[in-house]
């Protein structure tokens, strides 16, 4: 009994300490990598058609503010549509839609759905397949609370011009970063995922997820691999490994940046995660053993990046099983921490590896030249407490329940924006 | 070759070189945040091999000196907190054949009877029900005291019915954590070796640091070890494992990347020698 309970934490520790590796070399990578920014900043070019379709289900609070800053974009008018998908709201949303296509018309067309299945995906299938417009060949797709800068969708678009390019993602930058703890603690970690963790990926030529909320795909790849599915709650990691299964590149601008709102409210940070880790499992019971057959065209290191970011949320149950055994072995006896060697091992876990991801935040930050912010370092610990439990709970559930098929519905993040905020004139987000 | 001028197309395009990244000032104009990266160069691999390794070599070579302070502290500090303790020395077989003294104390562990098991568990489900009061902002502070709870339940839970002795006296308490501290300890320089000194800092304040957190360190792990005597002794072991788990190599950690992260706000040594001067009003 006691052979198997240190065995399960051997491997607990083994499976952290490769993630450890993991985080240590994209940040290393990341400070002193060469940087792979494929056809970023281009002024002048024959810009393709695009359209941008924007999820809304009840935004009233936010679509306004981001379809103005999509207005204000310098991507010529006449090759630019925006598709806003109202999914049943029951707010204002839909006469604010109504209001923008009127005054701007062929430029802004709604696409309206009161029926089907629910949920994100649902909704971009619908518009991606039957929205006037929708024929562009190139698909951006923002979140609703967004704000892009001026010079954004042609940063997007610049990537495809690369005909393996399958899809583009952007970089996310937090908007309401002083409004608490929390949300400063969410823009330290979305700098480390984005800053580093994403622009490393790209410069190693690995997977660089498609993350869904600024970014887009190219129609023929969409095509290509089916389209949106409906059956899943992150279609955009799903969407990346059925790109990549299919031999198309996955492309991540660093310098693309777009602000969004972070969840300002524990509860509301909490729902996300939770839905994330759901969403993310489910592509790991999906696309682990495709990506493990390991397709010709991927290298070996790709299949191994691939692996590992689909098994970014199992990670928290592991932890926590690994935290389980380790209770009970020291309840038996069992001084893990008896022998110098030992200790060392146990150390070396502790600090080297649990210290990697404040390693790559860290150098985020400073990368961004916002140092001040790091000395918030700590208080990732509180952080990664809350988010441990959730995608645990969230997992747990999730195996209780697999074999009941609910009904998909919109899962979305709270908005907190005060209606008043105004948009600069000529969009946000210039640096 | 000495005394040879340089070629002038070569020092023209040098000038330009240097042109084109000056900025407003004289200042240089840095690449957009997306693109930056820091450079790498041989002085930069020399002071992180040399302070990674020179830090660890520092440490070791001051072992004989944390030990007699550390003995200071647990005698000093067994006489100040009155604990019934006996304080002694151990030897502790370090790598290469070499060996430590540590402090080493000699306790009766007081073990949980019924009454206080009773007010543990009642304590518990105090701490419980306040972690359910906190306001939703707090929910961090809510989850870490249930996560507390949690790991008291099972001491509860393992004085209350396991038929088996608890494994643990005061006395292998003590080792572990001072032990685990020591190891904690070396690893300070070399993790700073590849996690803060390739960082564009001054040298001065990488060395500092390092100094800064052995210091903190070097005094923190015994007075640690030695509140957590007060409490066992206090308390009865039901209270170990919490105090283990959650406040001892668990506190060392925070402590470190609490530094780090100070540390890393600090102003990077291309910015410092860049800074311009204000402008006075004439």
């Amino acid at each position: 009994m006691i052979s198997l309970l240190v065995a399960v934490l051997y491997v607990v520790v083994g499976v952290m300490l490769v993630y450890t590796m993991r985080h240590y070399l994209f940040t290393l990578n990341r400070l002193f990598g060469r940087h792979r920014q494929p056809y970023v900043d281009i002024g002048a070019a024959g810009w393709p058609r695009v359209a941008v379709f924007i999820p809304c289900h009840n935004e009233e609070k936010v679509i306004g503010h981001m379809l103005d800053a999509l207005l204000a974009c310098d991507y010529p008018s006449e090759s630019f549509v925006l598709i806003p998908i109202d999914d049943r709201s029951r707010d204002g949303t839909r006469r604010i839609l109504e209001d923008y296509a009127a005054r701007f018309p062929g430029r802004v067309r709604p696409f309206y759905r009161t029926g089907g299945t629910g949920g994100k995906a649902a909704a971009l299938r619908d518009a991606s397949e039957q929205a006037p417009g929708s024929d562009a060949p190139i698909h951006l797709v923002f979140d609703a609370d967004y704000l892009p800068g001026r010079g954004l969708v042609k940063q997007l678009v610049g990537p495809f011009f690369d005909p393996e390019t399958g899809a583009v993602m952007g970089r996310v930058v937090p908007l309401n970063v002083s409004k608490s703890l929390l949300t400063r603690l969410l823009d330290l970690e979305r700098t480390g995922g984005y800053q580093v963790d994403q622009q490393a990926r790209m410069n190693l030529g690995l997977i660089p997820q498609y993350g869904g909320t600024v970014g887009g795909v190219r129609r023929s790849a969409l095509q290509a691999v089916g389209g949106w599915r409906d059956d899943t709650l992150a279609e955009d990691t799903d969407m990346t490994f059925r790109l990549v299964l299919a031999g198309w590149e996955v492309a991540y601008q660093n310098r693309s940046e777009c602000y969004e709102e972070v969840p300002e409210t524990w509860r509301s940070r909490i729902a996300q995660i939770k839905r994330w880790a759901r969403g993310h499992n489910q592509a790991l019971a999906r696309h682990w053993w495709p990506l493990l057959k390991r397709p010709p065209h991927l290298r070996r290191r790709a299949v191994l990046d691939g692996l590992l970011l689909l098994g970014v949320y199992a990670v928290g149950p592991l932890l926590v099983l690994g935290w389980g055994v380790a209770l009970a072995l020291y309840y038996m006896g069992v001084q893990l921490a008896a022998g110098l060697a030992a200790v060392f091992a146990v150390a070396m876990y502790s600090t080297l590896g649990n210290f990697a991801a404040f390693f790559e935040v860290a150098a985020g930050a400073r990368l961004d030249g916002s140092r001040g912010r790091v000395r918030l370092l700590p208080f990732l610990i509180v952080g990664f407490l809350v988010s441990l439990v959730s995608v645990t709970w969230a997992t747990v559930t999730q195996l209780a329940t697999a074999w009941r098929r609910s009904p998909r519905t919109w899962e979305k993040t709270t908005r907190h924006r005060p209606p008043e905020l105004a948009v600069p004139k000529n969009g946000v987000g210039e640096q | 070759m000495p005394g040879k001028a340089a070629d002038p197309a070569l020092q023209q395009a040098n000038r330009l070189e240097a042109l084109r990244i000056r900025g407003h000032r004289g200042g240089i104009i840095r690449p957009h945040r997306s693109m930056a990266g820091i450079p790498w160069t041989a002085w930069r691999f020399l002071t992180t091999v040399v302070l990674g390794l020179g830090g660890l070599a520092g440490y070791v070579a001051l072992l004989p000196w944390i030990s007699r302070l550390w003995q200071l502290i647990f005698e000093r500090g067994q006489a100040y907190l009155a604990l019934p303790i006996q304080v002694s020395q151990q030897q502790l077989a370090l790598p290469a054949g070499w060996q430590l003294t540590i402090p080493a104390v000699t306790a009766v562990t007081p073990i949980p009877d019924n009454r206080v098991l009773m007010i543990a568990g009642m304590a518990s489900l105090g701490v419980l029900l306040l972690s359910f009061l906190l306001p939703q902002r707090l929910t961090p502070l809510r989850y870490f005291l249930r996560l507390m709870v949690l790991i008291q339940a099972t001491a509860l839970l393992y004085f209350w019915g396991s038929p088996e002795p608890f494994p643990y006296r005061i006395a292998d308490h003590v080792y572990i954590l001072l032990t685990a501290g020591l190891v904690v300890m070396a690893l300070v320089p070399l993790l700073l070796g590849f996690t803060l000194h390739v960082f564009d800092l001054a040298l001065w304040r990488k060395v500092v640091l390092t100094v800064l957190i052995l210091g903190h360190l070097v005094v923190f792990v015994p007075l640690n070890v030695l509140i957590h005597v007060w409490l066992l002794m206090h308390a009865t072991a039901v209270v170990m494992p919490v105090l283990f788990l959650v406040f001892g190599l668990l506190l060392n950690v925070f402590i470190f990347v609490a530094f780090y992260g100070w540390a890393l706000s600090w102003r990077s040594d291309l910015e410092r020698r860049e800074a311009v001067p204000p402008v006075h009003a004439t």
